[in-house]
């Protein structure tokens, strides 16, 4: 009997981690080109992204790691392998199918913000709103309500280019998440921020993964934000070689290895070596 | 971020809807703005379009214009039917028939009256010694059946004057006319102006002169037993169909049409048969390829300055409707600006024209039938624009 019923708690555990489940990839390929000139961006990755997590992937350049949030975000077809959304399979979907699956249960955010410039911040995070079919006076008052929980209500009707990085950023970050959707998929999102701007950016798609129980996905090479993972994925040459839970790369590992968390490092911050050994300490 | 959320709660009805950037305001900002924030691609893009409108407005004007021209003595003429001379193709260049043949058209049922008109080239002699070729039209000016119209000096009834003419405003400094009273030379006879008309224009340039039908027979040297048409007016509510069949075999010397065929008949002549309509046709094509040329070589390097941006709301999601819908819309915008623009200019341009001898008529049916057209381009012109946007690589973003 105990047996059987530590049988069924893992059954139960297993099964209510697959209901956090907003995505997965089982054993997904990706190839460019073809041929002699075929270039092999991932290769058999499966990885789970859970409601509630935010799942750092990290690696070298040219590990796959962007590659691999594209076909998350259902935006590069996988060449081999699934990828599941919410449970269901993507595969086969049309180019239309696609568009509306990431309209409604992703949001992105990018490593130079992408903010439309013709359009006012609270705009440029009701266009979320809009594309999912809302209008009107509603979308406004809920861009506008969403900026002000970031701290923008009085840039609200500013234009990008107005504002700073940082600004820039939580704007994106708003426009990511105005539609409540399951994943954020967030491509360097601190990368062109100072390192104060940087830690809040990355403060910020923490609590949105844990107060709105969303999956939220960060390629990154910065080493400042590891601290706030709570799931660590390392790529190189287009696999997944690792993946960590609550990995703490801060403070003493980062001063041994010889990176100060209080400079911006950008793309350079991290190599692949640092992170084994960090991994390897932590 | 609970206030946020609820807020969005509420209004999330997850009715993602491929139509949705037709109806949306915050597509139609970025369209606007789009267009608006570069001001110097707007001002090519709206000169362009508007100089395209602009060629296309006057020159249908003018040939509009042209058209009403040509036929504005049958237009103007109280008639049912024109008894015309056998082959005739328009009003200006009539031949002659025998006038007696009126008796034949009086005896077919429902016929009410025949009157005579003659319409006759002559020479006008100027007081400085040059000559104009001018039309003579006879008419009795008893009769309700072709007066001259527009009269700013005169009267119809003057023409009870044997000598009397009537010319128009518009010819007199060509003919060397100032004023009314003043005697002039036709075919080496003497008239005198007994009245100046406005805007009875001509489409060969030989001014009207309207005058007697007893007059007009001497100054044109037309035997008194010919004419050069017989108007017929029906009885009221009389089967016109029967009568133009009856009148065709009353008077089978002659033709017969209906005044709208003949009117037709002599819009068609001039500007079809001579070219003149075509060469204007083909002006106004070419406005409608200068805007297409313009409107998409503006748009389509406006789209692609902009591409990345298109890149990222295809990645969040947008339909492709979503994406046409941008484009359209600052297609129609440039167009509707251009449109005013061009359309404006050419109101002005043909209001200062009404004291020529040609100028564009623009009416409302013109002006709504351009603006179609306007859009029609504009909407053809961002089909390259949105060929592009609906192939951008969403997966660009992160590049």
């Amino acid at each position: 009997m105990p047996q059987a019923s530590s049988n069924s708690r893992g059954q139960m555990e297993t099964q209510t981690q697959k209901s956090r489940l907003a995505a997965e990839l089982k054993d997904v390929s990706v190839v460019y080109g073809s041929r002699a000139a075929a270039v092999h961006a991932a290769k058999g990755v499966s990885l789970e992204v859970r409601r509630g997590e935010l799942l750092l992937l990290m690696g070298p350049s040219g590990s796959g790691k962007s590659t691999v949030l594209q076909v998350l975000g259902c935006i590069r077809t996988a060449t081999a392998g699934s990828v599941l959304i919410d449970g269901k399979p993507i595969t086969g979907l049309a180019a239309n199918e696609l568009s509306r699956l990431r309209c409604d249960r992703i949001g992105f955010v990018f490593q130079h913000y992408n903010l439309l410039p013709s359009l006012r911040a609270w705009e440029n995070v009701a266009l979320a709103l809009e594309l999912r079919g809302q209008r009107g006076a509603p979308i406004e008052q809920a861009s506008r309500a969403i900026l002000a929980r970031l701290g923008l209500e009085h840039r609200a009707d500013a234009y990008p280019q107005e504002l700073s990085g940082g600004q820039k950023q939580r704007v994106a970050i708003a426009r990511a998440v105005v539609g409540q959707p399951d994943i954020i998929l967030a491509d360097e999102p601190t990368a062109a921020l100072d390192s104060t701007s940087g830690s809040e950016v990355a403060k910020l798609l923490a609590s949105v993964a844990h107060e709105n129980d969303c999956a939220v996905v960060v390629v990154t090479h910065d080493a400042r934000i590891t601290g706030i993972a709570d799931r660590l994925a390392y790529l190189d040459d287009g696999a997944i070689l690792w993946t960590r839970k609550n990995v703490q790369l801060q403070d003493k590992t980062l001063r041994e290895s010889g990176i100060d968390e209080t400079k911006d490092h950008g793309h350079s911050g991290l190599d692949a070596s640092f992170i084994r050994r960090a991994a390897r300490r932590g | 971020m609970s206030d946020a959320s609820q807020s969005v709660e509420a209004i999330n009805a997850r009715s993602w809807n491929g139509w949705a950037g037709w109806r949306s305001s915050i597509a139609f900002r970025l369209a606007w703005r789009n267009i608006t924030r570069d001001y110097i691609r707007l001002a090519i893009a709206v000169v362009g379009v508007g100089f395209a409108v602009l060629l296309m407005t006057v020159q249908s004007g003018l040939l509009i214009g042209f058209a009403i021209t040509t036929s504005s003595l049958v237009d103007h003429a109280q008639a049912d039917f024109w008894i015309v001379p056998r082959g005739a193709k328009d009003v200006d260049q009539a031949g002659q028939m025998l006038e007696r043949q009126k008796y034949l058209a009086l005896g077919v049922p429902g016929v009410h009256a025949v009157d005579s008109l003659v319409v006759r080239f002559a020479d006008w002699k100027r007081h400085d010694g040059g000559t104009e070729s001018v039309i003579v039209v006879g008419i009795d000016p008893n009769r309700p059946v072709l007066q001259p119209w527009n009269f700013i000096d005169g009267a119809t009834e003057n023409l009870g004057i044997a000598d009397g003419i009537v010319i128009d405003e518009l010819y007199s400094k060509k003919l060397g006319i100032s004023r009314v009273g003043e005697t002039v030379e036709i075919m080496n006879r003497r008239a005198r102006v007994v009245g100046i008309t406005s805007r009875i224009r001509t489409f060969t340039q030989s001014p009207y002169v309207f005058t007697s039908l007893k007059n007009a027979k001497i100054l044109t040297g037309l035997p008194d037993q010919q004419t050069s048409y017989l108007l017929v007016r029906a009885q009221p509510g009389a089967d016109k169909e029967k009568i133009l069949t009856a009148l065709q075999a009353a008077v089978p010397s002659a033709d017969i049409w209906t005044s709208g065929g003949f009117s037709w008949q002599t819009r068609l002549y001039w500007l079809v048969t001579t070219g003149s309509g075509t060469a204007l046709l083909i002006a106004a094509v070419l406005g409608v390829i200068v805007g297409v040329v313009i409107v998409s070589q503006t748009l389509y390097s406006a789209t692609v300055e902009r591409i990345h941006e298109y890149a990222t709301i295809r990645a969040m999601g947008a339909s492709n409707n979503y994406l046409k819908a941008i484009i359209l819309r600052q297609s129609l915008l440039s167009g509707t600006v251009g449109y005013l623009l061009g359309a404006g200019v050419a109101i002005w341009i043909a209001w200062l024209a009404e004291a020529s001898s040609a100028a564009p008529a623009l009416p409302y049916s013109l002006l709504a039938l351009l603006a179609v057209v306007t859009l029609a381009m504009c909407v053809g012109a961002s089909l390259v624009s949105i060929k592009k946007v609906l192939h951008v690589d969403a997966a660009s973003v992160f590049k």
